[in-house]
């Protein structure tokens, strides 16, 4: 990392240690920070030559000069997130710092959304510190730990055991662009109790024009026969930068599904750890990107199985336009004693013009025989024959492209099994494809 | 409404197929278009409908609707399709991930905004979608079911007479659509045409066998061979075929 960039972020962390000693942070968050910030300058951002980081450069990031989010006015942020929705119970955060105005004020019996700050007052201080605790994580730390280092407010979400909460959660990260270059970095823990069901949201969404840099770290903990559905929204705005970790551990018989969406934004990276650590557990990752102009969006996915039993699938698919930049990396690794796994891995992408460009790489790090594990990867084009057809009823070639294209994702899209979510991200495509 | 004038045509950088075609259709007419394997009969429909891998090398196909004629070659094949051209698929196309209703709306409505008609939204499409299915016998199920995947040759020639009824062509080519079906689907499917023949569209039909044209009655038979129209005439031709073969047209 350049001895600027290293001068900014430690002048900017310096500010951010300044505000959270004015909200008379505990002394053990301040320890927190500063040890990830130390953490962040001896390892600095990662590089391309890095294995993981191989086809991602976050040079454009380093070179860039970021602000805290200040304390505004709050700007019309209806027109950015949509009327409240009654199936939804709403968190939701402008540019960092909660909106109880927007927010559903009644959670649910069951279910409690705590923010970082009254967990500390109220006495959970002690287990909210050890939950933050590892920030080293993921395919580099500098992420993790920034966002250790520079997290202001985060919001703790407990469901009890047994509770089945009916409604989604959703948690909304909007950035609306009011200060240019804001560094943000939004924190969620999430346990979800014995036998409980719930479905969540994350989402990050930019306003229009907004420029920001958002590094997010996510921690799931399920318990035994828990089922938990967990939806990662990215739809950033064009120019911001975005980092997401999300990593889960489950016990055993729980059944997660992951899903990522993402679409915004000028550089993004996922990263989605989920850890096998009871038998009969079960996990789904499924995703959808898309990228145009020149975006680039990565995903590096791993799914851990520690113990036996456990049974994965990833399905992942991209779409792929103009100069957009994608990059997928799934692994499925199986440890010594993890008999009796079923994995499996697929990516499939679709290009719709000559400068588009993916690189895939599945990845299985298998410890043990008595495993079934497959992966794949795909790289296609529209159907001919099927464009034609489309043409042949009318429907231009533009329009046919999108129609096709959609059918693509259809079938990762209606694995969320909830019609209104999969009619908002429907929403979200339309703005992919209008040319 | 369709004049073909001494066409000929290839595949694209490849070999002739048809060698000098006439065909003139009119409203209200229905032509059967017969021969051998190889004798060009999939080539005529496909450059009717203007599929990319195949061309017009000679003379010229004017199709004329709403006293305004127009020279095909010169229309994109959603154009065609926006000036009332349909092309039953001999082989129709599976296309995964798009539900029958999502497909038919965005052809129906891409016509409508051709023509300058409104548009109809999701639900007034899906009635008339599930009107059109009652006509053909298909049941509601195929609302939401992707276009052609996994159904057998009989459903998804049927489901090729489910878009010709929601969009309403004036000129519908159907390319051997009873090849490879059963006797009660054959009825089902011709059926369903028989309820779409007007007085304002027109007809092609393309088949290697006769039993079809008993239940849907041609006004004009054709038997292309190598490329050429050898003979013209009615109904009775088509039986001459179908008694002595199509050898026997060789003399």
């Amino acid at each position: 990392m350049s001895e600027t960039a290293i001068q900014h972020f430690s002048s900017l962390f310096e500010t951010a240690l300044q505000k959270g000693r004015e909200n008379g942070e505990p002394d053990w968050r301040t320890h927190q920070r500063e040890t990830a910030f130390s953490r962040f300058r001896d390892i600095g951002f990662p590089t391309v030559r890095q294995e993981h980081w191989k086809y991602t450069n976050v040079a454009p990031i380093t070179s860039t000069e970021f602000v805290l989010p200040q304390p505004a006015p709050l700007p019309d942020v209806s027109s950015l997130i949509g009327e409240h929705r009654e199936d939804e119970i709403e968190f939701i955060f402008v540019d960092g710092a909660l909106s109880r105005e927007h927010s559903t004020a009644k959670a649910a019996a069951g279910l409690e959304l705590t923010l970082f700050k009254d967990a500390m007052a109220n006495g959970e201080g002690e287990l909210l510190k050890s939950r933050l605790e590892s920030s080293a994580f993921g395919k580099s730390d500098a992420f993790p730990s920034l966002n250790q280092a520079f997290g202001s407010e985060g919001v703790w979400v407990k469901i009890a055991d047994n509770a089945v909460i009916e409604k989604r959660v959703h948690i909304l990260f909007l950035t609306t662009g009011t200060v240019p270059n804001a560094l943000l970095a939004p924190r969620v823990i999430v346990d979800a109790g014995r036998s409980s069901q719930a479905f969540l949201v994350q989402s990050h969404i930019g306003g229009p024009g907004a420029s920001s840099f958002t590094s997010a770290v996510t921690d799931i903990r399920v318990a035994e026969n828990a089922k938990l559905t967990y939806c990662k929204i990215q739809s950033e705005a064009p120019d911001a930068f975005h980092y997401g970790l999300i990593r889960s551990s489950q016990m055993a018989d729980s059944h997660v599904m992951h899903f990522d969406f993402s679409r915004g934004g000028r550089l993004a990276r996922n990263e989605l750890y989920a850890g096998l650590d009871g038998q009969g557990a079960e996990v789904h990752l499924n995703g959808l990107y898309a990228v145009k102009d020149k975006q680039h969006i990565d995903n590096h996915t791993t799914v851990d199985h520690r113990v036996p039993r456990c049974y994965s699938r990833q399905r992942y698919k991209g779409i792929l336009d103009d100069s957009g930049r994608a990059v997928f990396n799934g692994a499925v690794v199986v440890q010594p004693g993890a008999v009796n796994t079923d994995g499996v891995q697929l990516n499939q992408n679709l290009l719709l013009s000559r400068d588009a460009k993916v690189n895939t790489k599945p990845q299985l790090e298998i410890q043990n025989d008595d495993v079934k594990c497959t992966h794949g990867a795909t790289i296609g084009q529209i159907d001919e024959d099927q464009l034609f057809y489309a043409m042949s009823r009318g429907v231009n070639k533009d329009e046919a492209i999108a129609v096709l294209s959609r059918g693509f994702v259809e079938d990762v899209l209606f694995l969320l099994g909830n019609k209104p979510l999969q009619e908002s991200l429907h929403g979200l495509l339309d703005s992919y494809f209008a040319n | 409404m369709l004049e073909v004038k001494d066409v000929s045509a290839s595949v694209v950088d490849g070999t002739t197929i048809l060698k000098g075609i006439n065909l003139s259709v009119k409203a209200g007419e229905l032509h059967a278009v017969m021969g051998p394997n190889g004798s060009g009969k999939s080539t005529l429909a496909r450059i009717i409908a203007g599929h990319p891998d195949y061309e017009i090398t000679g003379g010229t196909i004017e199709y004329e609707v709403n006293r305004k004629t127009r020279d095909l070659a010169e229309m994109e094949p959603h154009e065609r399709a926006c000036e009332g051209i349909f092309l039953a698929f001999q082989y129709p196309v599976e296309v995964p991930g798009v539900s029958n209703a999502v497909f038919l709306r965005a052809s129906f409505n891409a016509v409508c905004r051709h023509q300058g008609v409104p548009e109809l939204d999701p639900l007034d499409f899906d009635d008339l979608l599930k009107e059109k299915m009652k006509l053909v016998g298909i049941g509601e199920e195929y609302v939401d079911r992707p276009v052609n995947v996994d159904y057998s040759g009989g459903e998804k020639k049927r489901n090729e007479i489910l878009q010709l009824a929601v969009l309403g062509p004036r000129l519908a080519v159907l390319d051997e659509t009873d090849s490879g079906l059963d006797i009660d689907s054959l009825k089902i499917v011709a059926e369903g045409v028989n309820q779409l023949r007007s007085d304002t569209n027109a007809m092609v039909l393309i088949t290697h066998y006769q039993r079809i044209l008993q239940y849907i009655r041609p006004d004009y038979v054709h038997v292309l061979k190598d490329g050429r129209i050898v003979k013209s005439g009615d109904y009775a031709l088509a039986e001459e075929v179908e008694s002595k073969g199509y050898d026997w047209l060789l003399n």
